[in-house]
């Protein structure tokens, strides 16, 4: 999910705003002229997906992609998905400006882990297929860890009651993370098997 | 959805100022804690929403967004404890819904009152790093050509039998329809790449010089900033 604006503390918000400003430094340190069309055509990608709302009992989950991103992007992931995010918040109002931060952070993050994960793994694993959707998984549960420390570290009380906003965040982001693995596992085998080549020139 | 006619005073007025003066605003916006100083800051949000042409029928449809999330974050935050409602997490629940639409009606005045390409020229116009300036423009450009492609995807996946919902069948089709979206994306941009370097790009996609900024427009940035930093002002003295 995406955190909307009023959620957090002034302090957090400006605190996830200078740390997703680092990421972003980090992201765009170097960055190829050739890179810039594949980073922009992705986070149009990503951005499409994000909208995509697959039905869950009453309410619907939104993909968050941290994990097929990272494989895909390396490096660059977070400018995909700050560019994605502040389309989503400044044309549909999806989102929010003041949570712009942390949201980057949150799908950013555990698309950085993912890719080096994945580099890692790619070459050795025995199927891609296994290998992407634990990443898909593990991708949602790192945004879901963040998420839960963020909320706790702005204000108690949203881990506290008998039905705390943190216990419904954790439950709803449950369906997600094995939704997400078998997207990115079916994803990430679809590319391995029409075109390997974008896999292996993913580097570390 | 059709776009609201704004009166010309605010779509004429120079975009990165608005910009700057609702970002500004919404940082201080979220920094307010007291309920009645919250509650002035989202009626005089929703008066200027309507002095700028914003109509009650557009608010209420945009309103459908942001509104399901706030409530998944307030209502637990209400009766989380079970009832008797307590008054302080009633506040902290206002507090939380205020915040989130006041900046919800700063984004509306900032999407809706010039055209799209308008504000992503103004935000290019900022003093951004090159390299995410041309990403925003083109990724801006590709959004509709990409969500036209997954509707048409989706449409002809529909008339072949594919039922919406989530089981591994359902996920296998998701999960190649985004492979095959992102192998086609890939060729796209060698192909976009090989156009903008027989144009003469390296790195900055040409755009119009921005106009100076002058004096009318430094006080429109002051002004829309000033008038929260007042109602903060407003809540220390309370």
């Amino acid at each position: 999910m995406h955190l909307a604006d009023g959620v957090l503390s002034t302090e957090m918000a400006v605190a996830t705003t200078v740390g997703a400003a680092g990421m972003l430094a980090y992201s765009l340190y170097q960055t190829k002229e050739e890179e810039i069309p594949k980073i922009s055509l992705m986070s149009a990608v990503f951005f499409t997906f994000a909208m995509l709302s697959l039905p869950l009992g009453p309410s619907s989950v939104h993909p968050l992609l941290p994990a097929l991103l990272g494989i895909i992007l390396g490096r660059r992931a977070p400018i995909a998905v700050f560019i994605g995010l502040f389309i989503q918040a400044a044309v549909f109002q999806h989102g929010g400006i003041t949570t712009l931060g942390i949201n980057t952070l949150l799908v950013g993050f555990p698309a950085l882990i993912c890719w080096q994960v994945f580099v890692r793994g790619y070459q050795r694993a025995k199927s891609p297929y296994v290998l992407s959707g634990l990443l898909g998984g593990l991708g949602v549960t790192l945004t879901v860890v963040l998420l839960v420390a963020v909320l706790l570290a702005t204000d108690i009380r949203y881990s506290q009651g008998i039905v705390s906003n943190i216990q419904l965040i954790i439950l709803s982001h449950i369906p997600l993370i094995f939704v997400e693995g078998g997207i990115t596992a079916f994803a990430v085998g679809f590319i391995h098997k029409s075109r390997k080549a974008v896999l292996e020139a993913v580097k570390g | 959805m059709k776009k609201p006619n704004v009166r010309p005073w605010i779509s004429k007025l120079e975009i990165r100022c608005k910009i700057i003066s609702i970002l500004g605003a919404s940082f201080l916006l979220i920094t307010l804690e007291e309920p009645l100083v919250l509650s002035i800051a989202l009626t005089g949000l929703l008066i200027l929403a309507r002095l700028m042409g914003l109509s009650w029928g557009f608010i209420g449809k945009k309103l459908r967004l942001p509104l399901p999330f706030l409530l998944f974050m307030a209502v637990p935050l209400i009766f989380g404890e079970g009832l008797p409602v307590s008054g302080d997490r009633l506040i902290f629940a206002y507090q939380l819904m205020a915040k989130g639409l006041g900046v919800f009606m700063l984004l509306l005045m900032l999407t809706y009152t010039q055209e799209e390409v308008q504000l992503v020229e103004g935000l290019r116009q900022l003093p951004i790093p090159k390299t995410l300036s041309a990403v925003l423009l083109l990724s801006f450009r590709y959004v509709n050509v990409w969500t036209g492609t997954l509707k048409k995807t989706y449409r002809s996946s529909v008339s072949r039998g594919f039922e919406k919902g989530w089981n591994p069948g359902t996920l296998k089709v998701y999960g190649e329809m985004i492979g095959g979206m992102i192998l086609r994306s890939l060729d796209q941009s060698q192909r976009v790449h090989r156009t903008m370097i027989s144009r003469g790009f390296s790195k900055d996609l040409p755009m119009r010089p921005p106009s100076p900024l002058g004096k009318r427009e430094g006080l429109w940035v002051l002004s829309g900033i000033m008038v929260f930093a007042l109602l903060k002002v407003l809540e220390m003295r309370l």
